[in-house]
């Protein structure tokens, strides 16, 4: 494969300005029970592969399934850049490396049964419905996806690297009349399949939790000084911030340049953010990203002002900047854009009680269901909530989400807790219609202010 | 090659199995900071394997046509693993009742000709503002979906879609203004140039902000964003979720669950429909059917699994959409799903439920409303593009503030207007035509 790469990026180099090929192969394995039923055991073999060319300016862009055709479509795919080109690209320089990543696991999936696997999830399943007739129902997922993605280009680059992705997540569902309640215990890892296993006791905890949420209220809708857990911590600084780094938002749109000059303040000197491809492990941990390019620890924020973005070749050529290894594909029927990797919040000195002490009336948020953003506005719910009253943690409340705006909440950000905790789940960040893309968040228990819930 | 698999499954130890094969090949122009930037194009094709042994079910999809021999001996095995469960395959080959899904003029689309349509909505937006930066694409698709199974059903059908949309980005100080609008269907009716027209529109009315204090307000959710909330019924009447006794409205079959102002109609033929088809990822044919009738629950979406559970029939909703996408995939095992819905208009036009309006909120897009507990009908997303109504009239947009309900509370108790206008609303592999639903007592928190 290596070789008929190769081949075809020398071969139509002469065509167009830069041409890259990758070819995928992606063999997985998944499990889902819901209430008593294995309700979907299912395998996967993908297969195929794309080619993007660059001609004055213009992407053109070609996935396919035949990767028998590889030519052909690299030859399309060259028509269609040269259909637009009236323009310049200048993709930032990197080491034209060759390079083989093979996988180095804690406990490979590949190594075990399927029969044993499903037999984890159904131990779980019957954890969840044995715990209390209150819990009518549930939900066990899990999967485990092994990749192997062959990149070259015209620029000599040629890697074969192999990538895992394993995750999952247990919930408990409560139905009472018209009430649903739920909660989850998440797991998730690049490389250990240990990561789904010893979760019984995690599960029955959540267990509790759901039932206790049947009497718990809805928050009461307003503005409230909160503070997040590190689950919730880690998607707050991925929606809040992490997406408006991505630097395709910024190369080419002059006023977004304004706001995001490196050095602007964002946050208090106390806040640092970073974004890295590094921390094994991670559902974001990667060698090199789909351009080709090693990927890194790009700090977003330091000490309250952005200091970086995250990169493809093409945003950092255009900016005079240093590519960052952020170019991600979901798959090979997509090209390269930039994303998210690993997103954290640094740790801070704040213990929790010392946080907690001074707040009258508050919320503490704990767990994610998931974020949306659009530039300025974000919004991310969390699994639950309890209030805070006269500096202590208080009663149970659902239905908890929060909305921010870039430009104030990151700077209402008044303390940094002193722990630091990583929390991959099953799901994904989506951008482009490219979705769900492994990523991992991770971070500390922050207090900020004046953070709007929807509520009753 | 279908037949191949199928034998294959057969000795390995299946009793029965079923095939599902999609052939996409897409052509697409994106433009981004008013810069058409790339010319995208791809050819697909997989298929899914699910076989019965010995009642039980087993599962495989694979792209790779190297590996098919060994998806079904995958699904084979898989089955072996699962416990036992009633399913029957249909056998009788569905009409296609007239149903026309293709267009000629979609097909032979080509990308000059997208281009320059692309090129007209960057030209108007900069005409229009030119610190306004246009983003949006235009593609089309072509699609051959067959479903074979071992009980005698052989059936297939092709599929155009073109699909268009347009926005624009606006940034005053530190205002960040998002317009867009976008249509999708099966012929060449898609209007690039009426996106555009409609987008300007937005902006008009969104460009100031005005402050606006929240707590309990009417709201008018306009028709994408009455389309958006009703995903909570689409959840709720989801035969799964109902035999799993985790829907709220599991029991209320023939009973009233909202206002009486309200019917809806799913129509799995309507014309230009993007969900439109002469049957569904399972074989069973799609028809049209009454969901709530003015308000009384009629029926759950089942697919071939769930049907014997709730002991109904098939009702043409076992569809194979890929979870985050909302589009069909061979990769996502059948699963009971709603296609295009028609929520019924009433008398009055959006002007005049407006003119009523003392003191309220229209909804227009919301954002995170997927973070919240839609399975119980709680909702609670931020408001991306929303305006105050003061006396009748929209005075400006409101940003940084939310809106919260209970789905089934709402729209039972709370219903004050239903639109006699229609909008078709574009959602994954689905068309709606939805009203203007006007509402009070909503919670706006600021």
């Amino acid at each position: 494969m290596r070789d008929s790469i190769r081949a075809v990026a020398r071969k139509l180099k002469t065509k167009c300005d830069y041409i890259e090929v990758r070819v995928e192969e992606m063999s997985e394995t998944s499990i889902r029970f819901s209430r008593k039923e294995l309700d979907t055991l299912g395998t996967k073999a993908e297969y195929g592969g794309c080619v993007r060319c660059l001609v004055d300016g213009s992407w053109g862009f070609c996935s396919f399934n035949e990767v028998e055709r590889m030519e052909e479509f690299a030859e399309a795919a060259a028509a269609q850049a040269r259909l637009l080109g009236h323009g310049k690209t200048v993709l930032a320089e990197i080491e034209p490396v060759e390079d083989e990543v093979t996988l180095s696991l804690k406990k490979d999936p590949r190594g075990i049964f399927l029969n044993e696997k499903v037999a984890l999830m159904r131990g779980y399943n019957d954890v969840i419905l044995g715990y209390s007739p209150k819990i009518t129902s549930s939900i066990v997922l899990y999967f485990d996806r092994h990749h192997t993605v062959w990149f070259g280009n015209s620029e000599g680059i040629n890697i074969v690297q192999e990538k895992m992705d394993i995750a999952g997540m247990c919930a408990a569902i409560c139905a009472e009349g018209n009430k649903t309640r739920t909660q989850r215990v998440i797991f998730a890892s690049s490389d250990d399949y240990g990561c789904a296993e010893g979760l019984e006791a995690k599960v029955r905890e959540v267990c509790q939790l759901t039932i206790n949420q049947l009497s718990a209220p809805k928050v009461k809708s307003g503005r409230y000084t909160v503070i997040a857990d590190p689950g919730l911590t880690g998607v707050f600084i991925h929606e809040a911030f992490g997406h408006l780094s991505e630097a395709d938002n910024v190369y080419e749109n002059k006023k977004l340049q304004e706001l995001m000059t490196l050095g602007a303040e964002y946050g208090s000197e106390k806040l640092n953010v970073y974004d890295t491809g590094l921390k094994k492990g991670s559902r974001g941990y990667l060698k090199y990203d789909d351009e080709g390019v090693p990927t890194e620890k790009t700090y977003l924020i330091k000490e309250g002002k952005l200091v970086g973005r995250l990169h493809s070749r093409e945003t950092a050529g255009a900016m005079g900047e240093k590519p960052t290894g952020s170019a991600r594909a979901l798959s090979y029927r997509f090209p390269p854009i930039c994303r998210m990797r690993n997103t954290c919040v640094e740790q801070g000195e704040v213990p929790l009680e010392e946080m907690v002490k001074d707040i009258d009336l508050g919320v503490y948020a704990v767990g994610s269901t998931g974020g949306e953003t659009q530039h300025e506005l974000f919004t991310f719910g969390a699994e639950r909530g309890y209030m805070i009253r006269n500096g202590k943690i208080a009663e149970m409340v659902r239905d908890v989400t929060l909305s921010g705006n870039v430009f104030s909440t990151l700077k209402n950000i008044v303390a940094i807790g002193n722990d630091q905790t990583a929390f991959d789940g099953p799901g994904g960040c989506g951008k482009g219609g490219q979705m769900p893309l492994p990523v991992g968040h991770g971070g500390p228990h922050i207090r900020m202010r004046d953070v709007i819930i929807g509520g009753e | 090659m279908l037949d191949d698999v199928m034998e294959k499954a057969q000795a390995y130890g299946a009793h029965e199995s079923e095939v599902f094969w999609q052939e996409t090949s897409t052509g697409s122009v994106r433009f981004e900071d008013s810069r058409l930037k790339s010319v995208d194009s791809s050819q697909s094709r997989g298929m899914a394997i699910r076989v019965v042994a010995d009642g039980r079910i087993g599962f495989a999809t694979a792209s790779d046509m190297g590996k098919a021999r060994e998806m079904a001996r995958q699904a084979v095995e898989s089955a072996w693993q699962c416990e036992k469960t009633e399913i029957a395959f249909p056998s009788v080959r569905p009409e296609k009742n007239g149903l026309k899904m293709e267009d000629e003029a979609v097909s032979k689309l080509q990308p000059e000709a997208m281009a320059e349509s692309a090129e007209n909505a960057i030209r108007r937006l900069n005409e229009y503002d030119p610190s306004v930066l246009a983003f949006g694409g235009i593609g089309k698709g072509e699609m051959r979906i067959r479903v074979k199974n071992t009980t005698g059903l052989d059936a297939e059908y092709r599929k155009t879609l073109l699909s268009g949309s347009v926005g624009g980005q606006l940034i005053v100080g530190t205002n960040i203004l998002f317009c867009y609008r976008d249509a999708a269907s099966t012929s060449a009716s898609v209007a690039v140039d009426e996106l555009t027209e409609r987008v300007i529109a937005d902006f008009e009315m969104s460009r100031t902000t005005v402050p606006f204090e929240g707590g309990p307000k009417t709201v008018v959710f306009t028709p994408r964003a009455a389309c958006a909330l009703f995903d909570v019924l689409r959840m709720g009447i989801n035969g799964k979720n109902v035999e799993k006794g985790t829907s709220p409205i599991r029991d209320k079959l023939g009973a009233r669950i909202l206002s009486e102002k309200l019917t809806v109609i799913e129509d799995g033929l309507l014309e230009e429909g993007v969900g439109s088809a002469p049957f569904d990822d399972e074989g069973t044919p799609l028809g049209r059917k009454t969901v709530v009738d003015h308000g009384v629950l009629r029926c759950f979406a089942v697919d071939l699994r769930t049907a014997p559970k709730l002991n109904v029939a098939p009702s043409g909703n076992g569809f194979r959409f890929d979870r985050y996408t909302g589009w069909q995939s061979y990769e996502s095992p059948p699963a009971p799903q709603s296609t295009n819905w028609l929520l019924s208009p009433a008398e009055r036009s959006y002007g005049e439920i407006l003119g009523e309006v003392e003191d309220g909120v229209v909804v227009d897009l919301m954002m995170g409303l997927f973070t919240g507990n839609l399975l119980s009908g709680d909702f609670s997303a931020n408001l991306m593009l929303a305006y105050r109504i003061n006396k009748g009239k929209i005075v400006g947009r409101i940003k940084n503030a939310m809106v919260s309900g209970n789905f089934y509370e709402i729209f039972r108790d709370n219903v004050v207007g239903v639109s006699r206008d229609t909008e078709r609303v574009a959602s994954g592999a689905t068309t709606n035509v939805f009203p203007y639903l006007c509402a009070n007592d909503l919670m706006i928190s600021t």
